[in-house]
């Protein structure tokens, strides 16, 4: 043990020192200059084409054959919660799953948790937020500058996670350009009144030729969320997330352009898991409350290198040139605490995480000019619990991948009509060891796991007229269960479950198919997809029930929790989203802006569950259709914003078992204290959630005083205070989200 | 030039600090699962089984009798899922607790046994936690225990 951290130490620190040894600062060549207008071209072509420039692989196209969308400067303002997933939430095919207000989790397409990418500035976050539906994800939304959401199987740049959807928060950590003011920042304020809630956040950067540097830190702090009828209890929150990150930007060699840097970042915050309202508890939930405290401590080395003067070499041929590479690295060291009442440590969670990427891009010429990416991947992760009643095992994940995509452009071969096909491929390995294999009543035969699959896309773009270009692909991905779902025996506090891993669990294997068109067009643009996914051995979370009475299986130990066990079956998921931006002469510019998502899923039942006239059922916690009208007038000065929010009552849900004696869905406070002879509880998962419509106002006005940029945005959410309930919250029986909120938003850029 | 030969010194051995205590693992000793299924109590006198869980659910004597100042000597055995028993002596992890909801009874942990010390007459209710170096592994059902008045009782101690 102390070996590997001398060596790990080691590493870093050789990661840290030898790049800014190597390079020293030079003044900016011709070569330089054409790289940057190079880099300019790139980021006009890619708002032409309405395509998002995710941060981890810049120019590499991903984007080009997968739906995106993007939220930043005042749409990002107007939308900032105390977490990523409740800000991005109403985006096309997003929506989120909350377990309180910080420990909510983006879902994309109705897939969530580990098939749910979340990335800072393209590296993974380190944390355990996609283990558990109580855990957060360790990204201030005050520190962003951008979220980009890529929908559906990503797999090919980012690996097995990413079957849902990549979610990346650009903060811009490790500075990416050379900055031309020796000093200046941003300071920005924000309070809510749903939670008597304060956040605020700064921003220092600068530079000198090439060094470049930049500083954040963001502070939160908010009491319980009121809900329409009452408050909401344990549902505080306070934390922070500082940062600082400096490198030396475009330093010219005879070689090619080169950029090295480093970040490193704290973030902390503790928050609670509500259970209860109103007096009513959830069974399985603490009466006291369950208080999750994290801390995640991150460093980051990043470097790349630019062909010097692409303009100029020769033509390329059929063997690849390579044009750029870079190489990302990053450790991890992530902490969380699940606190029960008194501050007694419940579990407590520790992982160190490292991982490596580089990314080569290339161009050649193959009768046609064609854009190519290759690289590879690798991470470790070493994870381990404790605590009372702790079921998760501690275990370590190494794994590896090597990919390859290229963008062929064929606009030659159709009269000049901009028509590009991507193909790519890779291949993952993943080898999970378990460090205690101790068998227990559940589960059996711990042991080493591996999982290797090969995967890949084929996608296509065709610009059918000017502003309107069609576009398809194809995916196949796949996923290895996580640590969790193999090895977990016991309760976790902060979900009301007893959950039960499956150690013959098999990995999960998705085919996607995605249509989709974009329309940029006068006063007109927009995206609609449509998409349908098969997903082989899809791993749930099935709740047990009794097979005589049909009641929830509690824990034998405890006899407290409803029990939950891993298990796998097929399933399918298709459905549609889109996004229409209208701007309206008759209105003075105003922009009509439209949204909808629709995710229907379905798993093939259990032999044991099978019905005779349905083969397939709803899967459990699928999104209800949902759908976003917005009216918004964006002037220099002045910005005003109406919002009506829908989501359609959601019943598709899984058949509830058949039981000996009565259940519900809805527990009262007379049935709870009632005890004996009361109907069960059914487990969320088989309940119906009633739909919702909320209308929320924003304004906003800018003043700039001396070149400095003040602005200020307030807005009221949910402002007819209506009582809705999130469909995907295993609390929503008893537990209801939050009511009308006022907040104000403050920025000053100097 | 000296104050400068320290102030480097003294920023690496921050630097050097920084990073041991980023890489250090939050969880630096795993400890082996362990899950106690059901426990059974033997007579010290007999080594015949006293009373026991049935998976976990339910006491096979409930309630049980004793008489106000008996001392009965319990061994316990917790069972693990295959029935087999886990032996309390060698695992020094584990020891025996017990809970009472009124204090005329009382749980007083011995090695490898433990007295169940009745000190006045009424009824309560006594529950036994397996406790796993920080936390309970298993807590048993409530088991209903009367205690008469020596008087009262008919049983030879």
């Amino acid at each position: 043990m102390a070996s590997s951290t001398t060596l790990r130490v080691a590493i870093i620190a050789v990661g840290l020192v030898w790049p800014t040894a190597m390079f020293g600062q030079r003044a900016s060549t011709p070569a330089d200059t054409t790289a940057r207008k190079r880099t300019d071209r790139d980021t006009v072509r890619a708002q032409q084409l309405g395509v998002v420039r995710v941060t981890a692989v810049q120019g590499s196209g991903v984007a080009l054959v997968r739906p995106v969308s993007a939220l930043d400067g005042r749409e990002l303002d107007r939308r900032r919660a105390p977490s990523i997933a409740a800000t991005i939430a109403g985006e096309p095919g997003v929506t989120s799953r909350s377990n309180g207000p910080m420990a909510t989790q983006p879902v994309i397409r109705g897939l969530t948790g580990d098939r749910v990418l979340v990335l800072e500035d393209g590296q993974r976050t380190g944390d355990i937020a996609t283990t558990a539906p109580d855990h957060a994800v360790t990204i201030d939304p005050m520190s962003a500058r951008r979220v980009e959401v890529v929908r559906g199987p990503a797999g090919l740049l980012y690996g097995s996670n990413s079957l849902g959807g990549v979610v990346n928060v650009v903060r811009d950590d490790v500075p990416a350009e050379r900055v031309a003011r020796a000093l200046s920042g941003a300071f920005s304020g924000q309070g809510e009144s749903v939670n008597n809630g304060g956040a605020m956040h700064a921003r220092l950067q600068g530079g000198a030729g090439a060094l470049a540097w930049r500083t954040n830190a963001a502070w939160r702090t908010a009491g319980d969320t009121r809900a329409p009828n009452g408050m909401l209890p344990f549902s505080d929150l306070r934390g922070h997330d500082v940062g600082i990150g400096a490198a030396l930007v475009d330093v010219a060699t005879s070689k090619g352009i080169w950029r090295i840097g480093g970040a490193a970042r704290d973030v902390a915050s503790t928050y609670g898991v509500p259970g209860s309202f109103g007096g009513v508890v959830l069974p399985g939930a603490h009466d006291g409350g369950v208080y999750v405290a994290l801390a995640r401590r991150s460093g980051r080395v990043d470097a790349s290198w630019r062909a010097p003067d692409v303009t100029s070499a020769r033509p390329p041929r059929w063997w690849p040139r390579v044009t750029q590479a870079n190489l990302s690295s990053q450790f991890v060291r992530f902490e969380q605490s699940e606190l029960e009442r008194g501050g007694f440590v419940g579990t407590r969670f520790g992982q160190l995480m490292a991982n490596g990427d580089l990314l080569v891009q290339y161009t050649r010429h193959a009768g046609v000019p064609v854009r190519g990416n290759m690289g590879g991947w690798a991470q470790w992760r070493d994870f381990r619990a404790e605590g009372s009643f702790t079921g998760t095992r501690p275990g370590v994940l190494r794994g590896a991948a090597a990919f390859a995509m290229e963008e062929w452009e064929l606009d030659s071969l159709f009269n000049g009509r901009a028509v590009r096909v991507q193909v790519g491929a890779r291949w993952d390995a993943t080898r999970i060891v378990p460090l205690d294999s101790t068998e227990t009543a559940l589960v059996r035969d711990v042991r080493t796991r591996r999982f290797a699959a090969p995967t890949g896309s084929i996608g296509a773009t065709v610009e059918l007229m000017r502003g309107v270009t069609l576009g398809t692909s194809a995916t196949r991905a796949f996923r290895a269960p996580a640590i969790e779902e193999l090895f977990s025996a016991g309760p976790h506090l902060a979900t009301y479950a007893y959950e039960v891993g499956n150690p013959q669990l098999r990995d999960e294997r998705g085919l996607g198919l995605d249509l989709f068109a974009r329309l940029n067009r006068g006063a007109v643009r927009g995206e609609v997809a449509v998409f349908s996914t098969r997903l082989a051995d899809y791993i749930y979370q099935r709740p047990l029930v009794d097979s005589l009475t049909g009641a929830p299986v509690r824990d034998r130990r405890l006899r407290r929790y409803n029990v939950y066990q891993a298990d796998q079956a097929d399933a399918r998921m298709s459905g549609a989203e889109g996004r229409i931006e209208w701007r309206v002469p008759a209105l003075r510019g105003a922009v009509l802006d439209a949204t909808v998502s629709w995710v229907r899923g379905e798993q093939r039942l259990p032999v044991d569950m099978r019905l005779a006239a349905a083969r397939w059922a709803p899967l459990p916690a699928m999104p209800p259709l949902r759908s976003r009208l917005q009216l918004r007038r964006d002037g220099r000065i002045w910005s005003i914003t109406g919002v009506v929010e829908n989501a359609m009552r959601q019943t598709r849900v899984p058949p509830a078992p058949a039981t000996a004696g009565a259940t519900t869905c809805a527990l009262r406070e007379s049935e709870a204290v009632r005890g004996v002879g009361a109907p069960a509880l059914l487990p969320a998962e088989f309940c119906a959630t009633n739909g919702w419509t909320q209308v929320h106002l924003t304004a906003s006005r800018r003043w700039f005083l001396g070149g400095q940029l003040h602005e200020i945005t307030t807005a009221v959410d949910n402002l007819f205070d209506v009582d809705w309930r999130d469909h995907l919250w295993r609390a929503k029986q008893v537990a209801p989200q939050p009511g009308r909120n006022m907040r104000v938003f403050y920025r000053w850029s100097w | 030039m000296r104050g400068a030969t320290l102030l480097k010194q003294g920023v690496r051995l921050v630097a050097a600090s920084c990073l041991l205590t980023a890489c250090e693992h939050p969880i630096a000793v795993v400890t082996p699962h362990a899950e106690v299924a059901d426990l059974v109590f033997s007579d010290s006198a007999s080594a015949v089984v006293f009373m026991r869980t049935t998976d976990n659910r339910a006491w096979n004597a409930s309630p049980l009798v004793l008489c106000e100042g008996d001392t009965h000597t319990l061994v316990p055995k917790p069972l693990d899922f295959r029935g087999m028993p886990v032996d309390l002596v060698s695992r020094r992890d584990l020891e025996i607790r017990g809970e009472s909801v009124q204090a005329n009874v009382v749980w007083e942990p011995l090695r490898g046994r433990g007295w169940l010390i009745a000190l006045a007459s009424g009824t309560t209710r006594v529950r036994f936690l397996v406790w796993h170096l920080t936390h309970a592994d298993l807590v048993t059902p409530w088991l209903d225990v009367q205690v008469q008045p020596r008087a009262a009782c008919t049983r030879p101690r």
